[in-house]
């Protein structure tokens, strides 16, 4: 099987349409479970009760936020590296969702805040190291947002990615110092409780259903990127215009 | 099962319900939105408009 | 070609010399606005001292990202120094290091008279001092790669100021935790060497990639 051919947007298009129902139906199964796993099946928590229920979903997006900001950075620079352009259309289409999960899981924190410790917002280090990244990515989907020239978005994006990907852990160590510097005695807010069993699988399992949700929502994206950059050719004008009623993902 | 006790969660129904309705909205709104575009799209393509390569 | 890069950009800056004391007037009267709007009650103003001078210095630094390399690209010289045979990394080290030492040094020399005004005792000044002139390198470097991905956008200042200042935040971090070290009195050397970390790694990485942006934006 010639892999190489599937380097190109025209050839890759196709084959992503076919591959999204089988990562969106898992995901969506998944939620149910890990929704159902974690709302009922979990046990309520001795310390902070039925509030900690909110980590199934705040914990994973911020993994979700984290781990697609690596992915974006790679596949920007492997784009610019290599000059492959579906590389780069796939790190413009993970900004949005990585930048999505990292806001989520900002507002989760938040609402977990609340009744666990009494304010809405606390300037600890993981919340404040979230914060930081949802600007990164800010700032990397505003760059693409400015530059006409695809390669020109594609090529700066990758550089700002890559220079964030080298910040992030100084940015995490200088975060956590300036935390400690100004706290005193180090007070462990963002406790996650002793996890049973129960809850580590809920959590797993949502952890698992937001990465197929990702895949699928990025290869969905990544699909209209294609569409919107090789209009010349006329399998895409074909493709977009298609009227049949629903979008068909095999097509 | 104690529906009543399940929806108040322990008293934080706000908190708990409140974030699962705020994910079903960003991770639906990113759906939506998405849809949309495909519209956009064939709609443009239709009046034949060119579009611009961007996110 | 490296110290002929730093003199062209100092006489220009000497001609433009108007818009190089307007970083410096912006600087000052940012400061000044702290009590304006927080109150006069010098306790708090001393707590607030070190991180409102940084940050001061923080937005003036971004403001004369402006200065770097539009002027160079909109009369064609910026390509013209692509073209030369010598490595770009080092056009940008000096077109940043002449930056610097119009806007970063006058800054930080400027800064105790500020912290007066805020009440800092004087082994605080002192290490304000130092702490902006280690760090304000390490912002016009940082910045460069901004300025160097932004070129001829519409976006303009505010798109830099996205992309550039989450990345200034460990500099800010290390820079106002000195003084306030200092204040304290411990830490300060552990804050300072950080600050130095900081800028042996942007002099080695940056300039490499603001050439890199600066490529991606000519061409």
């Amino acid at each position: 099987m010639n892999w190489y051919k599937y380097a190109s947007p025209t050839s890759f298009y196709p084959l992503a349409g076919k591959m999204i129902p089988w990562f969106a139906i898992p995901a969506a199964i998944l939620f149910l479970l890990g929704l159902y796993q974690g709302l009922f099946v979990a046990p309520t928590d001795s310390q902070q009760g039925d509030a900690y229920r909110i980590i199934f979903i705040h914990v994973p997006a911020a993994w979700m936020g984290m781990l697609l900001y690596v992915l974006m950075a790679i596949y920007a620079a492997i784009g610019w590296a290599f000059n492959a352009r579906l590389s780069s259309m796939m790190a413009s289409a993970i900004s949005i969702t990585g930048a999505m999960f990292t806001f989520l899981s900002l507002v989760t924190g938040s609402l977990w805040g609340k009744p666990t410790w009494g304010t809405w917002w606390v300037w600890d280090a993981r919340l404040t190291s979230t914060l930081i990244l949802l600007f990164l990515y800010i700032g990397f989907i505003s760059l693409q947002a400015s530059i006409d020239d695809p390669r020109r978005a594609d090529r700066a994006g990758a550089v700002l990615a890559i220079v964030g990907v080298i910040n992030v852990p100084i940015i995490y160590f200088s975060v956590q110092w300036w935390n400690t510097l100004h706290q005193g005695a180090t007070i462990r807010l963002m406790g996650k409780p002793t996890m049973a069993p129960p809850m580590l699988r809920a959590m797993l399992i949502m952890l698992t259903a937001c990465w197929l949700y990702s895949i699928a929502v990025v290869l969905i994206r990544l699909r209209y990127i294609i569409l919107e950059r090789e209009q010349n050719a006329a399998w895409a004008a074909e493709a977009a215009g298609s009227p049949v009623g629903q979008p068909r993902w095999g097509t | 099962m104690d529906w009543s006790e399940f929806f108040s969660m322990g008293g934080y129904a706000f908190y708990v319900w409140g974030s699962y309705l705020v994910t079903l909205i960003l991770m639906g709104g990113e759906v939506v939105v998405l849809l949309r575009r495909r519209k956009l799209l064939r709609h443009q393509k239709r009046s034949g408009l060119e579009t611009r390569g961007k996110q | 070609m490296f110290r002929w890069v730093v003199v062209r950009d100092l006489t220009l800056a000497w001609k433009g010399r108007v818009d190089v004391l307007s970083t410096l007037f912006f600087f000052v009267i940012v400061v000044s606005l702290f009590p304006l709007g927080i109150g006069p009650e010098t306790h708090l103003l001393r707590l607030i001292a070190p991180g409102v001078v940084w940050v001061a210095a923080l937005l003036a630094s971004m403001l004369s990202l402006g200065r770097l390399f539009a002027n160079d690209y909109q009369d064609g010289t910026l390509e013209q120094l692509l073209l030369t045979p010598q490595p770009l990394y080092l056009v940008v080290l000096g077109k940043v290091m002449a930056l610097w030492l119009v806007s970063g040094v006058p800054l930080a020399l400027l800064s105790p008279v500020l912290g007066i005004q805020f009440g800092l005792p004087r082994n605080a000044l002192f290490v304000l001092v130092v702490s902006l002139l280690l760090g304000t390198p390490v912002l016009a470097l940082i910045g460069s790669i901004g300025a160097a991905l932004t070129l001829g956008l519409r976006g303009g200042g505010l798109l830099v100021s996205i992309l550039v200042l989450p990345l200034y935040i460990p500099v800010l971090i290390f820079g106002a935790g000195a003084v306030d070290a200092s204040i304290m009195d411990s830490g300060v050397q552990g804050s300072l060497s950080l600050l130095g970390a900081l800028l042996v790694l942007s002099l080695v990485f940056a300039p490499w990639a603001t050439a890199a942006a600066l490529r991606i934006s000519l061409e």
